[in-house]
């Protein structure tokens, strides 16, 4: 407990604050322009089923959720971990009788819980703002199914943790090469992989997303553990 | 005396190049003892063995009486600055210390140990905005704030202007007075020779000269060119010895 209010006390948060919003700001427009491009384009040609009904929009909201936070997360995970370990400050980091893993493990809680949230709300808000909009508006979509206000809460913490999990990943490709940016571009990579993942049942999103982060989840436990060792072996 | 630091043929290399060759070093209770050595020399190699933040290829470390290799709690005890001190920069002088005091698990008199060291200790103000002399000094703070039995300072005058030089020579002084051991490294040497009890000069990887200041300072007029000369010397050897 300890550690992590010391932690909390070295993070930034307000620059992540300051992303989220900016994520919920962007999504959140495209959000509206998805609701009305039915309209805009007068017609429903086969494929685009996807922007006349709350369950289709829900999916593209969630998948451009995912990725943003995906990226958010890699962020914020490399630089609360390679800024610390990989740059001159590790020299301070280390010369503490601590163990190291303590403090990663304190790190990414920070981040994981951080993203989570910040997702779950996100993903909230923004649906509940298309709602009012599509009400004021008139906008019209096909009634959601008798699931989705369910679907909502849990998908939204769900694609939260995809995200942490996508940030832990590649924090540790990043560290391997001891680069910040090679570990936003292998976020944006996984992102881009989610994304064509959720493509392929875009009306099963809830289930899809639970089988994505169960299995992306089990994974960073063991990248997760590799990145914990190597920091642990560290001289600098 | 008590020893406090002990080294046996420490050895060191980095992708075949030996740095550290046998080097053994012993540091005595409330001493200020300064290495010197041209660049390269392996002072901040050596600094960093004693701190754990590299392994030695082989030799023993013994830091208050135990072996460094074994346990690192004697970390608890030590302070250190090593090259140019690193902050967490949107934060304040005081919050860097806390955080510090923090990984310890130890309190301290924070603002004390600010004032001590020149530094305003109301001031919430970044460390992001602070220059290099304020650095050093919050560098120096936080190497001593926990009051540790030994100092490890990688050139700490570096960036100090002559008055904070003169500050910072007292403070070590006193220091050391306490019982504090003090390990330092400078290229000032005028600085050094004013500042420590004992020098070594460090060259072919291992202490090749050492002697008390006050005992050289009364055979030897000069004792900058005679530092000088001994590792110019010791220098050339090694030039020779690799060709």
């Amino acid at each position: 407990m300890n550690m992590l209010r010391t932690e909390l006390k070295k993070t930034n948060l307000k620059v992540y604050f300051k992303a989220s919003f900016g994520i919920l700001a962007g999504i959140l427009a495209m959000g509206i322009l998805f609701l009305f491009l039915p309209e805009i384009e007068g017609s429903s040609p086969k494929g685009e089923e996807l922007f006349h009904e709350w369950d289709g929009i829900f999916m593209l909201i969630s998948v451009l959720n995912s990725v943003s936070f995906g990226i958010l997360a890699a962020v914020a995970a490399a630089r609360l971990v390679i800024g610390e370990y990989g740059g001159k400050g590790a020299a301070v980091i280390l010369c503490y009788p601590i163990k190291q893993r303590k403090i990663l493990n304190a790190k990414c809680l920070i981040i994981c819980v951080f993203i989570t949230v910040a997702e779950f709300i996100c993903s909230a808000v923004i649906m509940a703002a298309l709602y009012i909009v599509s009400e004021i508006a008139g906008a019209e979509l096909a009634a959601p199914s008798s699931a989705f206000p369910i679907t909502i809460p849990c998908v939204g913490i769900l694609s939260g943790l995809l995200s942490s999990v996508t940030g832990i990943i590649s924090v540790t490709i990043g560290w391997k090469k001891r680069s910040v940016p090679a570990a936003v571009v292998s976020s944006f990579i996984a992102g881009c992989l989610l994304a064509q993942c959720f493509s392929f049942s875009p009306k099963n999103i809830l289930p899809t997303t639970a089988v994505i982060c169960a299995v992306l989840s089990t994974a960073a436990v063991f990248v997760y553990n590799s990145l914990a060792k190597s920091i642990e072996k560290l001289e600098v | 005396m008590e020893i406090i630091v002990n080294t046996q043929d420490l050895c060191k290399g980095f992708g075949g190049k030996t740095v550290l060759q046998n080097c053994n070093l012993s540091l005595f209770k409330g001493e200020i003892y300064s290495i010197l050595g041209v660049n390269g020399a392996g002072k901040t190699t050596l600094m960093k063995l004693l701190l754990g933040l590299q392994k030695p290829d082989s030799g023993t470390i013994t830091v208050f009486g135990k072996s460094a290799a074994q346990s690192k709690q004697y970390l608890y005890n030590v302070g250190s600055m090593i090259e140019t001190p690193v902050f967490y920069e949107h934060l304040s002088a005081a919050e860097n210390l806390e955080i510090h005091m923090s990984y310890l698990q130890k309190s301290g008199d924070i603002s004390g140990v600010l004032k001590a060291v020149g530094l305003p200790c109301e001031e919430k103000k970044p460390v992001s905005k602070y220059s290099l002399g304020m650095r050093q000094r919050l560098g120096i703070a936080r190497a001593i704030i926990h009051k540790p039995k030994l100092l490890i300072l990688d050139e700490p005058l570096n960036g100090l202007d002559p008055v904070a030089i003169t500050e910072m020579r007292e403070l070590l002084r006193g220091l050391a007075a306490t019982g504090t051991t003090i390990l330092l490294s400078s290229h000032i040497i005028s600085d050094v020779i004013n500042i420590s009890d004992r020098i070594g000069v460090i060259t072919n990887g291992c202490v090749s000269s050492e002697f008390s200041v006050q005992e050289k300072s009364s055979e030897i007029e000069n004792l900058d060119e005679y530092i000088i000369g001994l590792m110019r010397r010791n220098c050339n050897e090694y030039v020779k010895d690799r060709a």
